[in-house]
Protein backbone atom coordinates (compact mmCIF):
# COMPACT_ATOMS: atom_id res chain seq x y z
CA UNK A 1 0.00 0.00 0.00
CA UNK A 2 2.59 2.61 -0.65
CA UNK A 3 0.50 5.52 -1.20
CA UNK A 4 -2.99 4.56 0.09
CA UNK A 5 -4.72 6.95 2.02
CA UNK A 6 -5.93 5.71 5.61
CA UNK A 7 -9.67 7.14 5.94
CA UNK A 8 -11.05 7.65 9.12
CA UNK A 9 -14.86 7.97 9.99
CA UNK A 10 -16.57 9.85 12.89
CA UNK A 11 -20.25 8.91 13.06
CA UNK A 12 -22.34 12.23 14.31
CA UNK A 13 -25.57 11.00 13.91
CA UNK A 14 -27.62 7.90 13.01
CA UNK A 15 -31.06 7.74 13.05
CA UNK A 16 -33.91 5.63 11.00
CA UNK A 17 -33.60 7.80 8.25
CA UNK A 18 -30.53 10.08 8.39
CA UNK A 19 -27.24 9.34 8.95
CA UNK A 20 -24.25 12.05 9.66
CA UNK A 21 -20.65 11.49 9.25
CA UNK A 22 -17.00 12.90 9.08
CA UNK A 23 -15.04 11.75 6.82
CA UNK A 24 -11.16 12.77 7.57
CA UNK A 25 -7.88 11.68 5.70
CA UNK A 26 -8.66 11.31 2.04
CA UNK A 27 -8.85 13.10 -1.02
CA UNK A 28 -11.92 14.94 -2.30
CA UNK A 29 -11.65 12.74 -5.11
CA UNK A 30 -12.85 9.41 -3.41
CA UNK A 31 -15.11 11.24 -0.63
CA UNK A 32 -16.80 12.79 -3.81
CA UNK A 33 -16.91 9.49 -5.55
CA UNK A 34 -18.74 7.99 -2.89
CA UNK A 35 -21.23 10.63 -2.92
CA UNK A 36 -21.80 9.95 -6.47
CA UNK A 37 -22.11 6.36 -5.76
CA UNK A 38 -24.67 6.31 -2.77
CA UNK A 39 -27.03 8.48 -5.03
CA UNK A 40 -26.50 6.46 -8.00
CA UNK A 41 -25.47 3.14 -7.70
CA UNK A 42 -26.48 1.76 -4.77
CA UNK A 43 -28.92 -1.06 -5.47
CA UNK A 44 -32.37 -1.08 -4.23
CA UNK A 45 -36.19 -2.66 -5.50
CA UNK A 46 -38.97 -0.90 -7.62
CA UNK A 47 -41.82 -2.09 -9.37
CA UNK A 48 -40.30 -2.46 -13.24
CA UNK A 49 -43.12 -4.33 -14.92
CA UNK A 50 -46.14 -3.87 -14.82
CA UNK A 51 -49.41 -5.88 -16.24
CA UNK A 52 -52.32 -4.00 -15.93
CA UNK A 53 -55.98 -6.25 -15.67
CA UNK A 54 -58.58 -3.38 -15.08
CA UNK A 55 -58.43 0.17 -14.68
CA UNK A 56 -61.61 1.91 -14.35
CA UNK A 57 -60.33 5.11 -12.98
CA UNK A 58 -59.67 8.57 -14.18
CA UNK A 59 -56.17 7.85 -14.91
CA UNK A 60 -54.62 6.17 -17.79
CA UNK A 61 -52.32 3.03 -17.30
CA UNK A 62 -49.27 4.43 -18.08
CA UNK A 63 -49.86 6.97 -15.68
CA UNK A 64 -50.48 4.66 -12.90
CA UNK A 65 -47.90 2.61 -13.83
CA UNK A 66 -45.13 5.67 -13.31
CA UNK A 67 -46.61 6.51 -9.66
CA UNK A 68 -46.46 2.54 -8.67
CA UNK A 69 -42.57 2.97 -10.72
CA UNK A 70 -42.13 5.52 -8.11
CA UNK A 71 -43.29 3.67 -4.73
CA UNK A 72 -39.99 3.20 -2.73
CA UNK A 73 -39.96 -0.37 -1.48
CA UNK A 74 -38.26 -1.95 1.68
CA UNK A 75 -34.76 -3.61 -0.12
CA UNK A 76 -32.90 -4.31 3.02
CA UNK A 77 -31.64 -7.96 3.61
CA UNK A 78 -33.21 -8.66 -0.02
CA UNK A 79 -31.49 -6.91 -2.45
CA UNK A 80 -27.99 -8.26 -1.69
CA UNK A 81 -29.57 -12.00 -2.36
CA UNK A 82 -31.52 -11.05 -5.76
CA UNK A 83 -29.89 -10.93 -9.19
CA UNK A 84 -30.45 -9.00 -11.68
CA UNK A 85 -33.22 -10.03 -13.87
CA UNK A 86 -30.77 -9.29 -16.87
CA UNK A 87 -27.97 -11.94 -15.20
CA UNK A 88 -31.14 -14.61 -14.20
CA UNK A 89 -31.32 -17.43 -16.69
CA UNK A 90 -34.68 -18.17 -15.72
CA UNK A 91 -37.19 -16.93 -18.31
CA UNK A 92 -39.30 -14.25 -17.41
CA UNK A 93 -38.91 -13.94 -13.59
CA UNK A 94 -38.66 -16.11 -10.89
CA UNK A 95 -37.75 -16.34 -7.04
CA UNK A 96 -34.27 -15.10 -7.47
CA UNK A 97 -34.59 -12.22 -9.45
CA UNK A 98 -37.83 -10.84 -8.70
CA UNK A 99 -40.83 -9.99 -6.34
CA UNK A 100 -44.40 -10.42 -7.06
CA UNK A 101 -46.80 -7.31 -5.67
CA UNK A 102 -50.39 -7.88 -6.59
CA UNK A 103 -53.30 -5.15 -6.12
CA UNK A 104 -57.10 -5.37 -6.70
CA UNK A 105 -59.43 -2.62 -5.56
CA UNK A 106 -62.59 -1.46 -6.23
CA UNK A 107 -64.49 1.01 -4.94
CA UNK A 108 -68.01 -0.41 -4.10
CA UNK A 109 -69.20 2.43 -1.12
CA UNK A 110 -70.58 5.73 -2.15
CA UNK A 111 -67.67 7.76 -0.96
CA UNK A 112 -64.30 8.37 -2.52
CA UNK A 113 -62.19 4.79 -2.94
CA UNK A 114 -58.53 6.06 -2.05
CA UNK A 115 -56.04 3.51 -3.57
CA UNK A 116 -52.79 3.82 -1.63
CA UNK A 117 -49.42 1.50 -0.53
CA UNK A 118 -51.46 0.21 1.67
CA UNK A 119 -53.60 -1.99 -0.53
CA UNK A 120 -50.47 -3.66 -2.28
CA UNK A 121 -49.91 -7.03 -1.69
CA UNK A 122 -46.18 -8.85 -1.62
CA UNK A 123 -45.31 -12.54 -2.22
CA UNK A 124 -42.25 -11.37 -0.09
CA UNK A 125 -42.99 -10.16 3.33
CA UNK A 126 -39.92 -8.48 3.57
CA UNK A 127 -40.48 -6.02 0.07
CA UNK A 128 -43.04 -3.92 1.26
CA UNK A 129 -43.90 -0.41 0.10
CA UNK A 130 -41.88 1.88 2.62
CA UNK A 131 -45.19 2.81 4.32
CA UNK A 132 -46.48 -0.04 5.19
CA UNK A 133 -43.05 -1.21 7.16
CA UNK A 134 -43.72 -2.33 10.68
CA UNK A 135 -47.83 -2.16 10.16
CA UNK A 136 -48.30 -3.91 13.50
CA UNK A 137 -46.81 -1.70 16.18
CA UNK A 138 -46.98 1.81 17.11
CA UNK A 139 -49.88 2.15 14.80
CA UNK A 140 -50.65 5.33 16.92
CA UNK A 141 -47.53 7.20 16.62
CA UNK A 142 -46.30 6.68 12.92
CA UNK A 143 -46.66 9.42 10.97
CA UNK A 144 -46.51 7.21 8.00
CA UNK A 145 -48.74 8.34 5.54
CA UNK A 146 -49.86 5.58 3.13
CA UNK A 147 -48.58 6.65 -0.65
CA UNK A 148 -51.93 7.82 -2.65
CA UNK A 149 -52.13 6.15 -5.83
CA UNK A 150 -55.53 6.87 -7.60
CA UNK A 151 -58.90 7.75 -6.44
CA UNK A 152 -61.67 5.87 -7.28
CA UNK A 153 -65.53 6.43 -7.63
CA UNK A 154 -68.41 4.00 -6.76
CA UNK A 155 -67.87 0.69 -9.56
CA UNK A 156 -64.00 1.89 -10.62
CA UNK A 157 -61.61 -0.40 -10.09
CA UNK A 158 -58.13 -0.86 -10.43
CA UNK A 159 -56.59 -4.33 -10.84
CA UNK A 160 -52.68 -5.28 -11.56
CA UNK A 161 -49.88 -7.94 -11.34
CA UNK A 162 -46.23 -6.09 -11.00
CA UNK A 163 -42.73 -8.07 -10.79
CA UNK A 164 -40.43 -5.74 -8.45
CA UNK A 165 -36.67 -5.69 -9.71
CA UNK A 166 -32.98 -5.09 -8.12
CA UNK A 167 -31.73 -1.87 -9.95
CA UNK A 168 -29.90 1.55 -9.09
CA UNK A 169 -30.26 4.88 -9.53
CA UNK A 170 -28.55 5.44 -12.87
CA UNK A 171 -30.43 3.48 -14.61
CA UNK A 172 -33.91 4.97 -13.12
CA UNK A 173 -34.47 7.66 -10.14
CA UNK A 174 -37.20 5.07 -9.17
CA UNK A 175 -33.70 2.94 -7.57
CA UNK A 176 -32.22 5.83 -5.88
CA UNK A 177 -32.08 4.91 -2.07
CA UNK A 178 -31.30 8.60 -0.86
CA UNK A 179 -33.49 11.89 -1.25
CA UNK A 180 -30.69 13.80 -1.09
CA UNK A 181 -26.33 13.53 0.35
CA UNK A 182 -25.37 16.85 1.79
CA UNK A 183 -21.66 16.82 1.34
CA UNK A 184 -19.30 19.72 3.05
CA UNK A 185 -16.05 20.80 2.90
CA UNK A 186 -13.89 23.23 4.69
CA UNK A 187 -16.87 25.16 6.33
CA UNK A 188 -14.77 28.21 6.36
CA UNK A 189 -13.11 28.76 3.07
CA UNK A 190 -9.83 28.53 3.60
CA UNK A 191 -8.85 27.13 0.97
CA UNK A 192 -10.31 29.48 -0.97
CA UNK A 193 -12.18 27.37 -3.53
CA UNK A 194 -14.92 29.88 -3.68
CA UNK A 195 -15.15 33.92 -3.73
CA UNK A 196 -17.49 35.38 -1.30
CA UNK A 197 -17.58 39.49 -2.94
CA UNK A 198 -18.67 40.21 0.73
CA UNK A 199 -17.89 37.43 3.63
CA UNK A 200 -20.37 38.83 5.95
CA UNK A 201 -23.43 38.31 4.82
CA UNK A 202 -23.36 34.58 4.36
CA UNK A 203 -24.32 32.57 7.03
CA UNK A 204 -21.68 30.40 9.34
CA UNK A 205 -22.02 26.72 8.08
CA UNK A 206 -23.11 24.32 11.21
CA UNK A 207 -19.41 22.79 10.56
CA UNK A 208 -17.24 26.46 11.31
CA UNK A 209 -14.81 26.96 13.55
CA UNK A 210 -15.67 30.79 13.31
CA UNK A 211 -19.31 30.31 15.19
CA UNK A 212 -18.63 32.22 18.08
CA UNK A 213 -16.00 34.66 16.37
CA UNK A 214 -17.95 37.86 15.50
CA UNK A 215 -16.22 39.67 13.79
CA UNK A 216 -14.07 36.67 11.33
CA UNK A 217 -16.51 35.38 8.38
CA UNK A 218 -13.85 33.54 6.56
CA UNK A 219 -10.53 31.61 8.01
CA UNK A 220 -7.53 33.06 7.13
CA UNK A 221 -6.00 31.81 3.68
CA UNK A 222 -4.10 28.82 3.31
CA UNK A 223 -2.21 28.15 0.51
CA UNK A 224 -1.25 24.71 0.11
CA UNK A 225 -3.83 22.93 1.90
CA UNK A 226 -5.67 20.57 0.60
CA UNK A 227 -9.60 19.26 1.72
CA UNK A 228 -9.16 17.01 4.12
CA UNK A 229 -12.39 16.66 6.17
CA UNK A 230 -15.24 15.78 4.33
CA UNK A 231 -18.72 16.44 6.51
CA UNK A 232 -21.79 13.93 4.75
CA UNK A 233 -25.28 14.33 5.81
CA UNK A 234 -27.22 11.29 4.06
CA UNK A 235 -31.03 11.21 3.95
CA UNK A 236 -32.77 7.77 3.45
CA UNK A 237 -36.00 7.19 1.47
CA UNK A 238 -36.80 4.03 3.65
CA UNK A 239 -36.04 1.82 1.04
CA UNK A 240 -32.56 1.07 2.60
CA UNK A 241 -31.29 2.13 6.31
CA UNK A 242 -28.99 4.65 6.23
CA UNK A 243 -26.14 2.81 7.38
CA UNK A 244 -26.76 -0.10 4.55
CA UNK A 245 -26.45 2.72 2.07
CA UNK A 246 -23.46 3.37 3.20
CA UNK A 247 -22.09 0.08 3.73
CA UNK A 248 -23.58 -1.07 0.46
CA UNK A 249 -22.07 1.96 -1.42
CA UNK A 250 -18.69 1.30 0.38
CA UNK A 251 -19.21 -2.47 -1.33
CA UNK A 252 -20.04 -1.37 -4.73
CA UNK A 253 -16.99 1.21 -5.39
CA UNK A 254 -14.85 -1.58 -3.69
CA UNK A 255 -16.83 -4.09 -6.73
CA UNK A 256 -16.42 -1.91 -9.76
CA UNK A 257 -12.60 -1.16 -8.86
CA UNK A 258 -12.34 -4.87 -8.13
CA UNK A 259 -13.80 -5.61 -11.65
CA UNK A 260 -11.55 -3.27 -13.49
CA UNK A 261 -8.47 -4.87 -12.00
CA UNK A 262 -9.60 -7.96 -13.39
CA UNK A 263 -10.03 -6.43 -16.82
CA UNK A 264 -6.77 -4.78 -16.44
CA UNK A 265 -5.22 -7.95 -16.03
CA UNK A 266 -6.78 -9.70 -18.63
CA UNK A 267 -6.11 -6.78 -21.54
CA UNK A 268 -2.50 -6.52 -20.28
CA UNK A 269 -1.61 -9.82 -19.93
CA UNK A 270 -2.97 -10.65 -23.44
CA UNK A 271 -1.21 -7.86 -25.24
CA UNK A 272 1.92 -8.92 -23.53
CA UNK A 273 3.82 -9.97 -26.97
CA UNK A 274 2.71 -6.15 -28.18
CA UNK A 275 2.94 -3.42 -25.85
CA UNK A 276 6.20 -3.11 -24.20
CA UNK B 1 -37.50 10.32 -29.23
CA UNK B 2 -33.48 10.09 -29.67
CA UNK B 3 -32.97 9.21 -25.89
CA UNK B 4 -30.62 5.87 -25.62
CA UNK B 5 -31.73 3.68 -23.27
CA UNK B 6 -30.82 4.29 -19.20
CA UNK B 7 -28.85 0.95 -18.98
CA UNK B 8 -26.18 1.62 -21.54
CA UNK B 9 -24.61 3.97 -19.61
CA UNK B 10 -23.06 0.74 -17.46
CA UNK B 11 -23.89 -2.16 -19.87
CA UNK B 12 -20.82 -2.86 -21.75
CA UNK B 13 -22.01 -3.61 -25.66
CA UNK B 14 -21.88 -7.15 -27.32
CA UNK B 15 -17.55 -7.33 -27.90
CA UNK B 16 -17.21 -4.10 -26.22
CA UNK B 17 -14.11 -4.74 -24.13
CA UNK B 18 -13.99 -2.64 -20.11
CA UNK B 19 -10.50 -1.75 -20.59
CA UNK B 20 -8.45 -0.94 -24.09
CA UNK B 21 -5.09 0.04 -23.70
CA UNK B 22 -2.89 2.25 -26.67
CA UNK B 23 0.69 2.96 -26.60
CA UNK B 24 1.44 6.67 -26.91
CA UNK B 25 3.99 7.50 -29.43
CA UNK B 26 4.72 11.26 -28.71
CA UNK B 27 6.04 10.46 -25.53
CA UNK B 28 8.84 7.71 -24.04
CA UNK B 29 6.75 5.84 -21.08
CA UNK B 30 2.96 6.93 -21.59
CA UNK B 31 -0.06 4.77 -22.59
CA UNK B 32 -3.96 5.81 -22.57
CA UNK B 33 -6.45 3.79 -21.07
CA UNK B 34 -9.88 4.01 -22.18
CA UNK B 35 -12.32 2.29 -19.88
CA UNK B 36 -15.73 1.68 -21.33
CA UNK B 37 -19.25 2.37 -19.68
CA UNK B 38 -17.68 4.26 -16.66
CA UNK B 39 -17.75 7.75 -15.48
CA UNK B 40 -16.31 10.10 -13.38
CA UNK B 41 -16.80 8.33 -10.53
CA UNK B 42 -13.65 5.60 -11.31
CA UNK B 43 -12.32 8.47 -13.56
CA UNK B 44 -11.25 11.06 -10.94
CA UNK B 45 -10.26 8.42 -7.82
CA UNK B 46 -7.93 7.52 -10.38
CA UNK B 47 -6.24 9.96 -11.38
CA UNK B 48 -5.97 11.69 -7.80
CA UNK B 49 -4.51 8.57 -6.62
CA UNK B 50 -1.76 7.90 -9.97
CA UNK B 51 -0.59 11.71 -9.10
CA UNK B 52 0.13 10.68 -5.44
CA UNK B 53 2.84 8.48 -7.08
CA UNK B 54 6.21 9.87 -7.76
CA UNK B 55 7.17 8.12 -10.52
CA UNK B 56 3.81 9.18 -12.12
CA UNK B 57 5.42 12.04 -14.62
CA UNK B 58 1.24 12.79 -15.77
CA UNK B 59 -2.15 11.71 -14.96
CA UNK B 60 -4.88 12.97 -16.51
CA UNK B 61 -8.42 11.63 -17.49
CA UNK B 62 -11.53 12.80 -19.79
CA UNK B 63 -14.79 12.19 -20.41
CA UNK B 64 -14.92 13.53 -23.95
CA UNK B 65 -18.77 13.40 -24.19
CA UNK B 66 -21.41 13.39 -22.02
CA UNK B 67 -22.87 11.11 -24.56
CA UNK B 68 -20.56 8.70 -24.93
CA UNK B 69 -20.13 6.28 -21.55
CA UNK B 70 -16.28 6.31 -20.92
CA UNK B 71 -13.14 7.90 -19.95
CA UNK B 72 -9.45 8.29 -21.54
CA UNK B 73 -7.20 7.96 -18.96
CA UNK B 74 -3.23 9.27 -19.88
CA UNK B 75 -0.86 8.04 -17.72
CA UNK B 76 2.99 9.14 -18.51
CA UNK B 77 5.84 7.31 -16.08
CA UNK B 78 9.58 7.62 -15.62
CA UNK B 79 12.08 5.17 -17.25
CA UNK B 80 12.50 2.44 -14.65
CA UNK B 81 8.70 2.49 -14.06
CA UNK B 82 5.74 1.50 -16.50
CA UNK B 83 2.04 3.36 -16.88
CA UNK B 84 0.76 -0.38 -16.72
CA UNK B 85 2.28 -0.99 -13.44
CA UNK B 86 1.40 2.37 -12.24
CA UNK B 87 -2.52 1.88 -12.72
CA UNK B 88 -2.61 -1.26 -11.50
CA UNK B 89 -1.11 -0.34 -8.41
CA UNK B 90 -3.43 2.88 -7.62
CA UNK B 91 -6.39 0.39 -8.36
CA UNK B 92 -4.79 -1.43 -5.26
CA UNK B 93 -4.14 1.01 -3.61
CA UNK B 94 -7.53 2.45 -3.78
CA UNK B 95 -9.31 -0.81 -2.94
CA UNK B 96 -7.23 -1.06 0.34
CA UNK B 97 -8.45 2.15 1.05
CA UNK B 98 -12.12 1.36 0.58
CA UNK B 99 -11.89 -2.32 2.33
CA UNK B 100 -10.40 0.01 5.40
CA UNK B 101 -13.25 2.43 4.98
CA UNK B 102 -15.31 0.17 5.47
CA UNK B 103 -13.59 -1.61 8.52
CA UNK B 104 -13.85 1.53 10.08
CA UNK B 105 -17.38 2.07 9.40
CA UNK B 106 -18.54 -1.04 10.56
CA UNK B 107 -16.99 -0.45 13.78
CA UNK B 108 -18.44 3.22 13.91
CA UNK B 109 -21.34 1.88 13.57
CA UNK B 110 -21.16 -1.04 16.25
CA UNK B 111 -20.04 1.62 18.48
CA UNK B 112 -23.32 3.98 17.72
CA UNK B 113 -25.40 1.26 18.49
CA UNK B 114 -23.53 -0.23 21.43
CA UNK B 115 -23.75 3.45 22.80
CA UNK B 116 -27.87 3.79 22.22
CA UNK B 117 -28.08 0.93 23.48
Amino acid sequence: MPYANQPTIQLTELTQDNIKFILEDTDLSTANSLRRVFIAEVPTMAIDWIQIEENSSVLHDEFISHRIGLIPLTSDNVVDQLKYSRDCDCIDFCESCAVELVLNVKCTGDGTRQVTTRDILSRNTKVVPVTSKDREMADDYSDQHDILIAKLRKGQSLKFKAFAKKGFGKEHAKWQCVSSVAFEYDPDNALRHTTYPKPEEWPKSEHSNLIDEEDKFEAEYEPHGKPNKFFFNIEAVGSLKPENIVLNGLAVLKKKLANLQYQAFQELNQDNLTLQ
Amino acid sequence: MNAPPAFESFLLYDGEKKIEIKKDTKVPNAAHFTVNKEDHTLGNILRAQLLKDPKVLFAGYKVAHPLEHKFVLRVQTTEDHSPKDAFTNAITDLMSEVSLLEERFKVAIRDKQQGIE
